[in-house]
Formats: C-alpha cells, structure tokens, sequence
C-alpha cells in the first residue's frame, strides 16, 4: 500500500499518528532510526527470520538499518514500521527464545512489517561482506587472475571425475524413441 | 562507422544478441549493409561487474512487464518474469554457455508423442538434417568444447561432486561441456581463468557474446550502422502490406524513423511478439503478422528447476565455469515416467547474493539458514527439459505501460501437467544423485525468472498454424523476419542459444540469396 503524502495528511485518524512519527517531518525520521532499541529490536527480527549462530551482531545491525531506510521511502511504510515495531514490543519479542521468536515471526507472515523485513534481508543481509567473508565466499575474482589457480578445482574428498563425454553419447542421442513413437499420419 | 541515411531503405536488425548479432555479421559478411537497433547500451566488457546485484542493475531488462497464469514466478517474482539483458550483445552476455542441439524427435514431437490434450505440439517445417551444417558452424562461432577438435573444460569443484554422483546412479552420458566458453585460446579470444561471473559477462572473453565477437567483426566489416539505446516501438508498412520503416524511440525519449526495405526481428520472445502487436493497424488490426492469431502465443520457457545439496566437507561451488557440466541420460522421450520428452541436468552455482533471493523465494528459518550458513559446503544443479506449448500461454498487450507510455507485455503462463510430472520426476532423480554422495540435506528450488523465452512467433508450414515459414520470413509480411528463438515451433531439452544462432546463420544465408536475386 502507497499513500500520497495529501491522502495521508488529509486522514483524521493518521493525523494522530503523523504528530506522534512527526511524518514527513525529516527531524522525526532520524528519531525513528536513531532510537537504538528500535535498531536492535529489528535486527531481532532479522535474526528470528535468519538465524545464523556464527554471525555477530554487525550484519544484522546493518540489515536493520536497510530496513528502517527503505521504511522512511514513504509516510505509509515508515507507519508500517512503527507500528509493526510497537506490537513486537507489547508482545515482549525481546525477551523470547529462539523457538519463539520464529514461531512469532511465523505469525507475522503477510503482515507489512514482515514484508518489508524479508524483502530487504534477502537482498540486505547476504550481499554484507563481512557475511561474505563468514560464509567463505571469495566473491570477485577477475583482478585476481580467477580461481584458475585459487582452489577452482581443489575438491580432494571425491574421485577425480572423467570430463569428456561417454564414447556412446552420439549413438545415444541419435537413437530417438523409436520404440515409444506413434505412427507419423 | 558506417553512416545509413534515415530515408535510405536499409536491413534493419532489431535486437543484437544471439539471433540479432548473428544475423547483422552475416549478413555484413556477406556484403550487405544493415542498420542495426538496439534497446540497451553498449556495455563494454571492462565496465562489467564481478557483483552480482551490481551486475543485474547493469544489465538486465527491468522495464516495465506484468504476469498472470499459475507459475510460480508470478507469484514470486511477478514484475520480472524474464531475466534477460538490455544491452549490445542482449542476453549472450547473461547467458552460461551451454550449448546441446536438438535431437532428431525434438523437430517432430507431434508425430512423436501424439496429441498430448491441453498442448499445442506441433512439427517443425525442418529436420535436423537441415539443420546439421548450421548446427556444426555455430559450434565453430561459439567456439564450443568438446566440439570441431576443442578441448573440454577441466572439472572445477562443483562438477566433482555432479559427475561423481551421475557415476553412483548409473547416469553415463555427463560431461563438462560442450560449453560456449574457451578451455584454451581460440578465435583470437583467451582460455578460461575460472573467474566464475558467467552470469555477469565475462570480463576475460573467453565466454562467447554477440557483444565480443559478431558485433565487433561486423563493425570492421564497415557496413554496420549499429544504434544503440534505439527501442524500437513500431514497425510500419506501406499500402501494399508490405514493411517500409521502422519507428523507434531514442534514450531521450525522441522518436525516429528508418526506411526498411527488409526487417529482422530478435527482440526476444517477449518483445517481438509484443512489437508486432503494437505494429497494428487499419490492414493489420490484430497487429503485423498476426492474420493467424499465433503472435504471442505458444510462450514457451522451459521446464525448469534446481537443486541444492548441502555436504560435510567443502565444495566451494562459485569458483569456475558457472554451467560446465551436463548429464544428458534423462534427454529421452520415455512415457513410462509419466511425461513426454526429456530434460537436462546441468551443474549450477551462485554467489550468496543471489542464492538467498532464488533458493526459495519467501523462504527463512532454520532450513533455509542450513543452506545459506554452510555456503562453502554446498553443490547444485539446473534442470532443464522441454516445456508443453499452449496456446493460452501468450504475450499480451497489458493495460499498464511502459516508461514511454507504451502498453508493457503480459506474460501470462499456465504450468501443464506434463511441465509439472517432469519437474517432479527430475527433483527425485537429483536428489537421488546428491544422495548417493552424502549429502546431509537437499533443497528443492523453484524456477527463476525465465532465461529460456521460447515461441511466440513460431515456424509452421501453413500460415495457420504460425507466424513464419521454415526460413523465418512471416508467412503474412513477405519483407519481415523474425530471427531469434520466437520461431522455435517446440522447445526441445537443449538450452536455445546454440539453435538461435544456427537458425540465425541459416536465415541469413538464403536473406543474403533472396536479396541477391532480387526476391525480397
């Protein structure tokens, strides 16, 4: 859902809400991003959804903070995250397990908040390099020569593979469905 | 560069990737002058990115295109239904390398496997006879191993564990190739360095693009007036119905005409359709070319799929060729397994970028982190078979529009019965292969944005039935061909690049004899 700043503005009820986030108000955009509880309860979130026990809290911060960027694009989404972010408090999200918090998650699914958490962690999380680097991924390698003598083919735990195709391969392809073809006409 | 005058009535080439580039080298080759309009720019190999994300925003197709139909990817992915490149070399760039013909019975499956209800099969006006010398020469254009003397891949990681696994089930037929990208120098282009950004064009050259090699050649030919960022958004004719120019519109949204006397067509099985639909008028109204109602429809994109297994120790699949690694025992038409035709199994890596954005779309918990958390353990694979043609699955003109105002394409495709049976069989045959070499888990991927975009235009022997004959040329609009894998009556197991540019050589030849006699 997108509102146009005049729809949103000319709403009662949102008037409520817009005093409270102080939208479009760019001052109040900052309170949204720079509260660190906020930050942190995201990143939760991201976590809940990603669990990864080998990752420190750096990549998730930095997810968060996408998170919230994407939010303030418009008035409406930037709701969508505040309001999101006050039922996760309610509910005591910080202080669940594991287990809970993504069975919590689980029951956010098709809700905006959601949405808007997967859809910029898919994108967010794994092109981080320091989750690059815990993964093991060497990524760009052109300037480096390739992987041609940088572990392209250093699999020792299998057999060394034949290549070239099986002498039979031209007999095999040529042979056609003889036998399953229905008559022509 | 050569110059052609706006008001002289030129070639026109629209599109330069396989089918486009093809066709303006040979036909510059062979003395022809043409004008050559493409959507994209000149992406030159240097400014290529070793990123994926950054890559895909470099080149890939992101105007404006809805969906509709059952397919996943509408679901998933649903304003990008291809993953195609706008830019000079179109999607040779993007694509891995694999390079399998047709088989005999893939030219004929009507009179193969019979009416299959709901599908609109169909043979091809042509055999794989006719098609051996072209076949034999975009090998020798592409530089394919394992092909014409040249030398195969070596086994990078990610095949070890494929090949091993195809030995344990009993498969025989895997190999590394043939493949589109040089194991050792070749037509004046280097051997491979493993870098593993197939996807991202490849900044070495030793994968073959329309971008590094026909479209350069044709530029030196000095008889190529190559225009880029020129998207071509209206074909027009003249009273006798024939086609007399071209309208397109320039990166600044001006509008241009070029005088035509003969037009190919290879914008892809999207945007060829669309352009013909868009090309309506009083003598047309169901857009150029469509008397038979067949443009657009028959969309065909491959079934497809992939697989990725998770293992104890490191496979480090991302380092070397993307795509050099094949099994071709799947690739017969066996009704007992509960489907007509064949598939392709073909080794397949990511960067983490794009494997948490495809390995299931909407997916996450602890499953999904398994995969993601032991990226260095991982191994996959693409399936790849022959997809159902139905006239339902169709190109359309959506209500939405383009950035130039222009009615966007709607894709609209129904997965058949038999798509979805053959899906199936192949997830368990790919399983059972990562199994057989330990895997500890195994994830099942949906299909991608469509690379393979197939029909649309297709090739018939009465105007009826299809859009163009057995050369291309439209059944309706005698100066008009289309000249990319729109024309393709079925799609086959193989990848299409390899066919594209050996019916492009083909089609270029008797244009080049028809210009030549006068004929066109």
């Amino acid at each position: 859902m997108r509102l146009s700043r005049r729809a949103f503005i000319s709403s009662a009820s949102a008037f409520t809400i817009l005093a409270y986030l102080g939208v479009p108000n760019a001052q109040a955009h900052m309170s949204i991003a720079s509260e660190p509880e906020d930050r942190k309860l995201i990143a939760s979130v991201v976590r809940a959804m990603f669990p990864h026990d080998r990752f420190p809290e750096g990549p998730y911060l930095r997810t968060a903070d996408a998170v919230i960027k994407k939010a303030l694009g418009s008035p409406a989404s930037a709701l969508e995250l505040k309001s999101g972010l006050i039922a996760l408090k309610q509910v005591g999200f910080d202080k669940m397990s594991g287990s809970e918090a993504l069975a919590h998650v689980k029951s956010m699914e098709g809700s905006p908040l959601f949405s808007l958490v997967h859809g910029t962690t898919v994108t967010g999380l794994y092109t981080d390099s320091e989750v690059h680097q815990l993964l093991g991924y060497e990524g760009s390698s052109f300037e480096q020569g390739g992987y041609i003598k940088r572990g392209f083919d250093d699999l020792n735990w299998l057999p060394e593979p034949r290549i070239e195709e099986h002498p039979e391969l031209a007999k095999f392809l040529g042979a056609g469905p003889k036998s399953y073809a229905v008559a022509a006409n | 560069m050569k110059k052609i005058n706006k008001n002289e009535e030129a070639v026109v080439v629209i599109g330069s990737g396989a089918g486009g580039g093809t066709m303006v080298y040979e036909l510059t080759k062979a003395g022809i002058p043409c004008v050559c309009l493409e959507a994209g720019a000149f992406i030159k190999p240097e400014e290529y990115v070793n990123d994926e994300w950054p890559s895909f925003s470099q080149m890939a197709w992101l105007d404006k295109r809805t969906t509709s139909g059952n397919w996943r990817v509408a679901k998933d992915f649903p304003g990008l239904p291809t993953w195609l490149v706008k830019a000079v070399g179109g999607t040779t760039t993007h694509w891995a390398g694999a390079t399998p013909r047709f088989l005999d019975y893939e030219f004929k499956t009507l009179s193969t496997y019979g009416e299959i209800a709901g599908a609109s099969l169909l043979d091809w006006p042509i055999s794989l006879t006719d098609m051996e010398s072209y076949y034999t020469k975009a090998e020798d254009a592409i530089g394919s191993t394992h092909r014409g003397g040249r030398a195969p891949l070596p086994a990078n990681n990610n095949y070890k564990v494929f090949a091993n696994g195809a030995e344990k089930v009993g498969y025989k037929f895997y190999a590394t190739g043939p493949y589109g990208t040089n194991a050792e120098a070749y037509d004046g282009r280097p051997g491979s360095i493993q870098d593993g950004f197939n996807f991202q064009g490849d900044k070495n050259l030793s994968k073959w693009n329309t971008a590094v090699r026909e479209i350069p050649r044709a530029l030196e030919t000095g008889l190529l007036d190559l225009r880029p960022e020129s998207h071509v958004v209206k074909i027009t004719h003249d009273p006798s119905g024939r086609a007399d120019a071209v309208l397109y519109v320039d990166k600044d949204g001006n509008l241009h005409r070029q005088a035509a006397k003969v037009v190919c067509l290879a914008g892809n099985s999207i945007e060829s359709p669309r352009l013909l639909l868009m090309s309506d008028s009083n003598r047309f109204p169901n857009g150029l070319a469509n008397g038979s109602d067949q443009v657009g429809r028959n969309y065909m994109r491959h079934m497809t799929g992939s697989m990725y297994a998770r293992f104890e120790k490191p496979v480090n699949f991302y380092r070397g060729e993307t795509m050099a690694g094949f099994i071709a025992d799947e690739v017969i038409h066996d009704p007992n397994r509960g489907f007509a035709g064949g598939y392709y199994m073909e080794t397949l890596a990511l960067g983490p970028a794009f494997l948490a954005a495809f390995l299931d779309p909407g997916g996450y918990g602890p499953e999904f982190t398994a995969i993601m958390d032991n990226y260095e353990n991982v191994a996959g694979m693409w399936l790849v078979g022959e997809d159902m043609p139905q006239s339902s699955n169709r190109i359309t003109l959506s209500a939405e529009t383009d950035q130039w105002g222009l009615p966007a394409p709607n894709v609209h495709f129904d997965d058949h019965p038999n798509d979805v049976a053959m899906r199936e069989y192949a997830y368990e045959k790919a399983e059972a292969l990562y199994n057989a070499v330990g895997a500890l888990q195994t994830y099942r991927t949906p299909p991608y944005p469509s690379t393979h975009n197939l029909g649309t235009c297709r090739m018939s022997a009465n105007p009826e039935d299809g859009v163009v004959d057995q050369w291309g040329r439209s059944h309706e609009v005698r100066n008009l061909f289309v000249s990319d894998g729109s024309v393709m009556t079925t799609g086959a197991a193989a990848n299409p690049t390899l066919t594209i540019v050996a019916l492009a050589i083909r089609q270029a030849e008797y244009l080049a004899g028809e210009l030549k006699k006068g004929k066109v």
